[in-house]
């Protein structure tokens, strides 16, 4: 007999309440998606098209008016080297603090924190003054060295967390069974830590693929970004809306592919637990 | 030249003194027991010999060789935590194997010890699954195992058996003290269950607030306590101390003023009201089957436990008279040291 599932009222109630959240949060990006494959004069259409025969124009005229391939280059290239130097120096960072823990690591942990706070401008004319004396501005390894500065402190506090969770016997029966410190961290940390290196490094790269701030400010024609390049398509003109979604649809299809690819190391990063 | 010196040893976490100038000599093959009530340094003595705290002043000598400086990996002991430990990403093999394969041991010979530990250990049926698949018991002959294969200088257990229920406690106790025959490796043990300590030590360690109260064997330690702390931490039910005020004065008793006297329960037997040293009221009682514990409560306010081998027909609330089994009675002095041991009948028998 099969199982008679019951429907009741808040079941009911809480599933339609997921579906309008999950549509709400989509639609943008649905929008965005359809209005890529338009005519400039369909996109702006009133009442908007459902039904319309899709055109690649708008990704030809992206690529002719602003080269995509060079923005989207700077844009995997400093958010992958920024991701990469982050977890060098983050992961040193986390491990001895969660695994050394002196009296002032709590505070270095607000610190670090506190950094975050400041709003960024707040800091640009330095920055900004820095970076032209040591011939850094409009330069990928500008952009790498602020991404990964700004990202670190995220990427030290979610280590630590993820590191605290491991217990640290374990680290120590590596010890007694005669590791070195390499040893250690490459055959006990390291697959121990995985899912949250991974969750750290992926939050970052998509952190530093959608900075704009910084970018927009230090970089321009030959270190741009793929956010710079979106911002180049408000113009006094006008927007050119159909542009604009295809160059935006561009700009994310990179990362939400890499995110589906990863969601598996995602959740595990976040669910890994205790081992007693 | 014994085989693992302590000389010295003192360690401090900030301000706090937490070890203070241990020294203790240990010998080739013994098994010997750290007890002690909680926060007494015991697991901490055990990590500073381990490598896995420094030491703050002193010296380790292991089999003639100077370890104080060297890193844990670098001293050759091995340890059972409390927790286990287990390497959570490998299998039971790779767990126990681990060691081997750092010191670069060859595969084959790998394979033959591993399997001969886990033959030992009966966890032949387990090798390849990994320690979430196991339970509890299965888990900690792992963490054995995994010393086991390695033949270290030393091992070390920390609590290995707290985490265990009670039925398993007890027959894996039995294992270690079967295993530590077979292998006869030098073991150091720390536990705060004296009845762990009692049944495996060939010596006990009792440690205070980063001292050594008393070394000696168990029954050394029951019989000849060095002091009262000694005296009531070792033996279940706690020995009975009461303040000299509290009795009547002893012929050939020389209890300093302030003192205090010792009984072990079974040095106290039951009589009717009117005969005996003291008299009391039954409090309750605990058959246990083989053997009757009576607390009883004194006019004067002291409280004690008599222990009889036999069924009681007592009931709480009856006036009962104490015989106490003058021999055998320990006088400490206002300071808890020792300046009479009682000659248990037991010993003086031969």
């Amino acid at each position: 007999m099969p199982r008679s599932t019951s429907l009741s009222p808040a079941l009911i109630l809480r599933t339609l309440v997921a579906w309008g959240i999950t549509l709400l949060l989509f639609f943008p990006l649905g929008w965005l998606a359809l209005t890529a494959f338009k005519t400039e004069m369909q996109a702006i259409a009133v009442p908007p098209l459902l039904q319309f025969s899709p055109t690649l124009d708008n990704f030809r005229e992206v690529q002719l008016r602003s080269d995509y391939l060079l923005y989207a280059t700077n844009s995997i290239i400093t958010s992958v080297l920024s991701t990469l130097l982050g977890l060098a120096i983050a992961a040193p960072a986390a491990y001895s603090m969660a695994f050394f823990k002196s009296r002032r690591t709590k505070d270095i942990l607000m610190w670090m924190l506190s950094t975050k706070m400041m709003p960024a401008v707040g800091a640009l004319v330095p920055v900004y003054v820095m970076a032209q004396h040591s011939g850094l501005l409009d330069t990928r390894l500008g952009l790498v060295i602020v991404f990964t500065l700004s990202n670190l402190p995220i990427m030290v506090w979610m280590l630590y967390s993820h590191f605290k969770d491991i217990p640290h016997e374990i680290l120590e029966a590596a010890r007694m069974d005669g590791a070195t410190l390499w040893q250690e961290l490459r055959l006990v940390l390291l697959p121990l830590g995985l899912g949250g290196l991974a969750s750290t490094g992926l939050l970052c790269l998509v952190l530093s693929w959608n900075e704009a701030f910084w970018s927009l400010n230090l970089s321009s024609a030959k270190a741009g970004t793929l956010a710079t390049l979106i911002a180049s398509y408000s113009s006094p003109e006008g927007l050119f809306w159909a542009k604009l979604s295809a160059a935006s649809l561009l700009a994310i299809a990179p990362i939400v592919v890499f995110g589906w690819f990863s969601q598996k190391q995602l959740v595990q990063g976040l669910t890994f637990g205790a081992v007693k | 030249m014994a085989y693992l010196q302590l000389h010295g040893i003192e360690k401090f976490f900030g301000e706090h003194r937490a070890i203070k100038g241990i020294d203790l000599h240990i010998e080739q093959g013994e098994f010997i027991v750290f007890v002690g009530p909680s926060g007494c340094g015991k697991s901490t003595l055990l990590r500073l010999i381990a490598g896995l705290e420094s030491t703050d002043g002193g010296r380790l000598m292991l089999d003639g060789r100077d370890i104080t400086d060297q890193p844990s990996s670098k001293r050759d002991l091995a340890m059972v935590f409390q927790s286990y430990a287990l390497y959570p990403h490998m299998s039971v093999f790779e767990n126990m194997s681990f060691a081997l394969k750092l010191a670069k041991v060859d595969p084959a010979v790998i394979r033959d010890k591993v399997e001969r530990a886990a033959r030992i250990l009966n966890l032949g049926p387990y090798l390849q699954r990994t320690p979430k698949e196991l339970s509890g018991g299965q888990r900690q002959r792992v963490a054995i195992g995994r010393a086991i294969v390695r033949a270290p200088k030393v091992f070390l257990f920390d609590e290995p058996l707290s985490n265990l229920d009670a039925a398993l406690r007890g027959q894996t106790r039995v294992e270690i003290a079967k295993l530590h025959r077979e292998l006869g490796a030098t073991t150091i043990y720390v536990t705060h269950d004296q009845v762990e300590a009692m049944t495996l030590a060939d010596r006990v360690v009792v440690l205070r607030d980063g001292q050594i109260e008393q070394v000696g064997t168990p029954l050394e330690l029951y019989d000849r306590p060095a002091n009262q702390f000694v005296a009531q931490f070792i033996g279940t039910p706690q020995m009975n101390v009461i303040a000299g005020s509290q009795l009547p004065a002893q012929p050939g008793w020389d209890l300093p003023v302030g003192g205090f006297v010792g009984l072990r329960p079974e040095h106290l037997s039951l009589c009717p009201p009117a005969q005996g040293q003291l008299r009391g009221r039954v409090e309750l009682l605990e058959a246990l089957g083989a053997e009757t514990l009576i607390y009883v409560g004194t006019p004067e306010g002291a409280q004690l436990v008599a222990r009889q081998n036999s069924r009681s027909s007592l009931k709480a609330g009856d006036e009962v008279g104490l015989q106490i089994d003058l021999e055998a009675a320990h006088l400490f002095d206002a300071q808890g040291r020792i300046t009479r041991t009682g000659q248990a009948r037991e010993a003086l028998s031969h």
